[in-house]
């Protein structure tokens, strides 16, 4: 059996247009299906589940002002795009600092002029077993996570994950 | 009338789907969720810090002063400006003092300036306007890298 005959048919069944037109028909239905039924979830992956997860991140050091433009409520970002998720909890705790002083002793103690803050977040994101992901970063304890809303994007590490009803 | 197909019609209609499929993919991809709005006219008002500038060179930031990006002034206006002393901490006598830096400033400037708003994006001729980012503060007076300390509530 030829593989395309005289007409045009591959396999003699069906015409290489009708069949290139159906491929094209299908990419456009799941182009239109993953646009539509995503919402505002960023989830590239086909093989996961969507999961509820409660996470905390600790920022690097700032001065106090910076945190002022983070509040309870505030919606995750990602580049353009929202992320299914909201700041349930702020808390501004200090910096600890080691220096030592004139005499070669370790003084140890908060930091008079930085704090740090611990940021939880309640948020969709997908669970493809064994990992955990959140538009494109990937999220377990101990990884830096630039923490993003619409007003701020501070450097952080993720101190505390885990899934929630 | 039967038609017979040859390799290069093939060629051709799997480039317009090549075509097709990539165009699609470009015209969705700045427009994933519903809440996707695109504004050229959004004002937001923001702080900035930094300790870069040579001494006194703070003063030559003046409220009124309009920035320049892209070789052009921008929509973007000094609305505040302080210049404090630059402190940093050291060990003393088993705690932590508090003492002034004389070799330095801080100069914290406050900007209202229109922005383009893409979502959550939000950016001044390309420079993305969040708290904790760099940001290229330039006047036809003066240019330094500071850090944006917050943005002000109240923007429209």
């Amino acid at each position: 059996m030829k593989l395309i005959t005289k007409e045009g048919k591959l396999f003699n069944k069906i015409h290489l247009f009708d069949l290139l037109f159906l491929m094209l028909l299908i990419v456009v239905i799941l182009g239109a299906i993953s646009k539509f039924s995503g919402k505002n979830i960023i989830n590239l992956s086909t093989n996961s589940e969507n999961i509820m997860v409660e996470f905390t991140v600790e920022t690097y050091p700032f001065h106090e002002d910076y945190f002022a433009s983070i509040k309870v409520g505030d919606k995750l970002a990602e580049d353009k795009k929202y992320i299914n998720g909201t700041v349930t909890d702020i808390q501004i705790i200090d910096n600890m600092l080691a220096l030592p002083d004139s005499s070669g002793q370790m003084v140890t103690g908060p930091d008079p002029l930085k704090k740090k803050a611990l940021v939880t977040t309640r948020v969709e994101m997908s669970y493809n077993d064994p990992v955990y992901k959140m538009g494109k970063e990937e999220m377990v304890v101990g990884n830096i996570f630039f923490f993003t809303t619409e007003k701020v994007k501070l450097s952080s590490v993720i101190v505390d994950f885990k899934r929630v009803e | 009338m039967k038609r017979k197909i040859n390799s290069i019609d093939i060629l051709i209609a799997l480039g317009i789907i090549v075509v097709l499929i990539g165009a699609y993919m470009y015209m969705s991809r700045s427009q994933v969720d519903d809440g996707f709005t695109i504004s050229s006219d959004h004002r937001v008002s923001f702080m900035v810090e930094t300790d870069k500038l040579p001494l006194g060179m703070g003063e030559r930031i003046q409220i009124g002063d309009q920035l320049v990006a892209s070789g052009r002034y921008q929509d973007a206006y000094v609305t505040d400006v302080s210049v404090q002393e630059f402190k940093e901490v050291i060990a003393s006598g088993g705690v932590f003092l508090e003492v002034v830096n004389p070799t330095k400033e801080l100069v914290r400037v406050t900007v209202d300036a229109k922005v383009n708003k893409y979502g959550p994006y939000r950016d001044l001729s390309g420079q993305e306007i969040k708290a904790g980012l760099d940001f290229w503060f330039k006047t036809d007076e003066v240019v330094t890298l500071t850090k944006i300390v917050q943005m002000i509530e109240g923007e429209n």
